[in-house]
C-alpha cells in the first residue's frame, strides 16, 4: 500500500507554497502596470547553512544589525526562502512623485552616488512601492496555506553580498517553515552551533518555557 | 419583512473598510516599528480628490481618467507612511545618504508625494496596502489600489454638512491623512468592477496619439510601410 507520511508531504508541499509565492508576486499590483519584480527559491540544508553564516558575519559590521543573529538561527530552522527583488530600482518609473527627494531628471545623475554603504542609493521610491505589494501577497498566499512565514530585511542583505540575485540591489528575503510552533516567533537564544547539535524534538518544548 | 440587500450596502461597505484598517495595522513591519497610517474616506470627502486630479491631468493625462473612475466609489481607504524621518540605524544607504540622521536632517521636497525617505518604511505602506486589498477581495468588494490619491496628502479639509453621519466619528476634524507617501484603495458594489477597463473613457484615437507621445519606438514601423498605409 502506498503511503505519503507527514515528513515527505511537508518537505514535498514546500517547494509548491514557494512557486504560488512567486507567481503572486508577479500578478501584485504595479506602478504602471510595468513588471520589475525578479526573485527565486532556495532550499537544501547547505545552501541554507551559507546564508545563515553570512548572516553572523554581518551582524557585526553595523550597530543596528545586531538582531541578524537571532535571524539567522530562524533561518536555520527554515525550510526554505523566497528572495524577492526589484529589477529596475536605478531607473525612475517616471510619475515625478518625489519620495526620492529629486525629480526624475535629476535622479539620472544622483543614483549610485552614496559609496561605502550596502546599497548604492538613492533607489526609485515606487519601485520600492511595488516591491512591498510584491512581498504583500506573497505573505498572504503563504498564510492561507498555513505555512508559517516572515519578511525579513537580513535575509535580503546577505542575499545581496553572496549575488543570490543577479541585479543585486534592495531584496527581501521571506523564509517559509512546516513546524508545529513558528520558529520566527520566540526565538531561542542560543548560538548556531549548539543549536545545531540539539535534536528538532526538544526545540518545540523549548521554546514554549521562553515564549 | 426582509432586508433589501441593495439597502445595506453602505453598511456593509463600511464594515470591510473598517475591517481592511486593522489589517493594514497587523501587517508585518521591519524591526516591528509602526509608521503605517490607515483611513477610511466618504464618498463626498473623495470628491475633493477627483477636482484636483482634473487639474492636474494636463500634466499626467491618466490622472483625469482615473478621476473619473473614483466617482462610482462608495467609500475610499487611504493608507500612506511618515516616511521622511528614520529610527532603524541600518544606514544602509538605499535613500541616498551615508546614515539615518543624515536622513532625519535632510531638506525635504515636496511633489506629489514628499522626500527624501527611507526605502524601508515605503515597503511598510505597500505590504498594508496588500493587505488590506485582500481583505477587501476576500469580502467581495470591488477595489483597486491606485497611486493616484495622492492629493489626500496634501489637503487639509474640515467635515462637511453632506458627509454621512456614520463616518463622522471616524472622520472627526479630518485632516485627511497625515503621511508622507499615500496609495488608496476605493471600494465600490457594482455589477462590473469600475476601476478597471477604463480605456472606455477614451477613443482609440486619442490612445494612439497617447502611445506615439510616451513610446516612440513602439510606434516606428518600416520605413515604406507609413505612407502605404495612409
Amino acid at each position: 500500500m502506498p503511503k505519503i507520511y507527514a515528513n515527505q508531504a511537508s518537505k514535498d508541499t514546500i517547494l509548491e507554497v514557494g512557486k504560488l509565492m512567486l507567481s503572486s508576486a508577479i500578478t501584485a499590483p504595479k506602478a504602471g502596470g510595468i513588471g520589475a519584480i525578479d526573485g527565486c527559491i532556495i532550499y537544501g540544508e547547505e545552501e541554507l547553512l551559507t546564508l545563515a553564516q553570512k548572516m553572523e558575519e554581518l551582524s557585526t559590521e553595523q550597530s543596528g544589525w545586531k538582531f541578524f543573529k537571532d535571524d539567522a538561527r530562524a533561518v536555520l530552522e527554515a525550510d526554505a526562502v523566497v528572495l524577492l527583488g526589484p529589477r529596475g530600482f536605478q531607473e525612475p518609473v517616471g510619475g515625478d512623485c518625489g519620495l526620492c527627494g529629486y525629480t526624475c531628471d535629476e535622479f539620472w545623475k544622483e543614483t549610485g552616488k552614496v559609496k561605502n554603504t550596502l546599497y548604492a542609493g538613492p533607489y526609485c521610491g515606487t519601485r520600492i512601492f511595488d516591491l512591498g505589494f510584491a512581498i504583500g501577497s506573497a505573505c498572504k498566499v503563504a498564510s492561507t496555506f498555513n505555512v508559517d512565514n516572515m519578511p525579513m530585511f537580513s535575509v535580503g542583505t546577505a542575499a545581496t553580498r553572496l549575488r543570490l540575485l543577479p541585479q543585486g540591489g534592495l531584496i527581501i528575503g521571506i523564509p517559509i517553515s512546516i513546524t508545529e510552533k513558528s520558529p520566527f516567533h520566540d526565538r531561542v537564544p542560543m548560538s548556531t552551533k549548539e543549536l545545531l547539535l540539539h535534536t528538532a524534538r526538544t526545540f518545540p518544548m523549548f521554546r514554549t518555557q521562553y515564549g | 419583512m426582509p432586508i433589501k440587500g441593495s439597502d445595506i450596502e453602505n453598511e456593509g461597505i463600511l464594515s470591510v473598510a473598517k475591517i481592511m484598517c486593522i489589517a493594514a495595522k497587523t501587517a508585518p513591519k521591519t524591526m516591528g516599528r509602526d509608521s503605517v497610517v490607515a483611513n477610511i474616506l466618504s464618498h463626498n470627502d473623495i470628491k475633493p480628490i477627483c477636482d484636483i486630479l482634473k487639474k492636474e491631468a494636463t500634466r499626467l493625462p491618466f490622472l483625469g481618467r482615473d478621476a473619473t473612475t473614483f466617482e462610482n466609489a462608495n467609500l475610499g481607504v487611504l493608507i500612506g507612511a511618515k516616511s521622511c524621518e528614520s529610527d532603524l540605524n541600518f544606514n544602509c544607504g538605499a535613500c541616498g545618504y551615508s546614515s539615518c540622521t543624515d536622513l532625519s536632517k535632510a531638506k525635504k521636497i515636496l511633489r506629489s508625494q514628499r522626500g527624501p525617505s527611507c526605502m524601508f518604511k515605503i515597503l511598510d505602506a505597500g505590504i498594508a496596502a496588500c493587505f488590506a486589498a485582500k481583505i477587501a477581495r476576500d469580502f467581495g468588494c470591488d477595489n483597486r489600489v491606485f497611486y493616484s490619491f495622492f492629493p489626500a496628502n496634501q489637503l487639509t479639509l474640515e467635515p462637511t454638512e453632506k458627509s454621512d453621519k456614520d463616518l463622522l466619528p471616524i472622520l472627526q476634524k479630518l485632516k485627511l491623512i497625515d503621511a508622507d507617501i499615500v496609495c488608496g484603495i476605493p471600494l465600490a458594489v457594482a455589477s462590473k468592477n469600475p476601476f478597471f477597463d477604463r480605456s472606455a473613457f477614451w477613443s482609440k484615437e486619442a490612445i494612439d496619439q497617447m502611445v506615439a507621445k510616451l513610446y516612440p519606438a513602439v510606434h516606428t514601423r518600416m520605413v515604406g510601410l507609413e505612407k502605404k498605409q495612409e
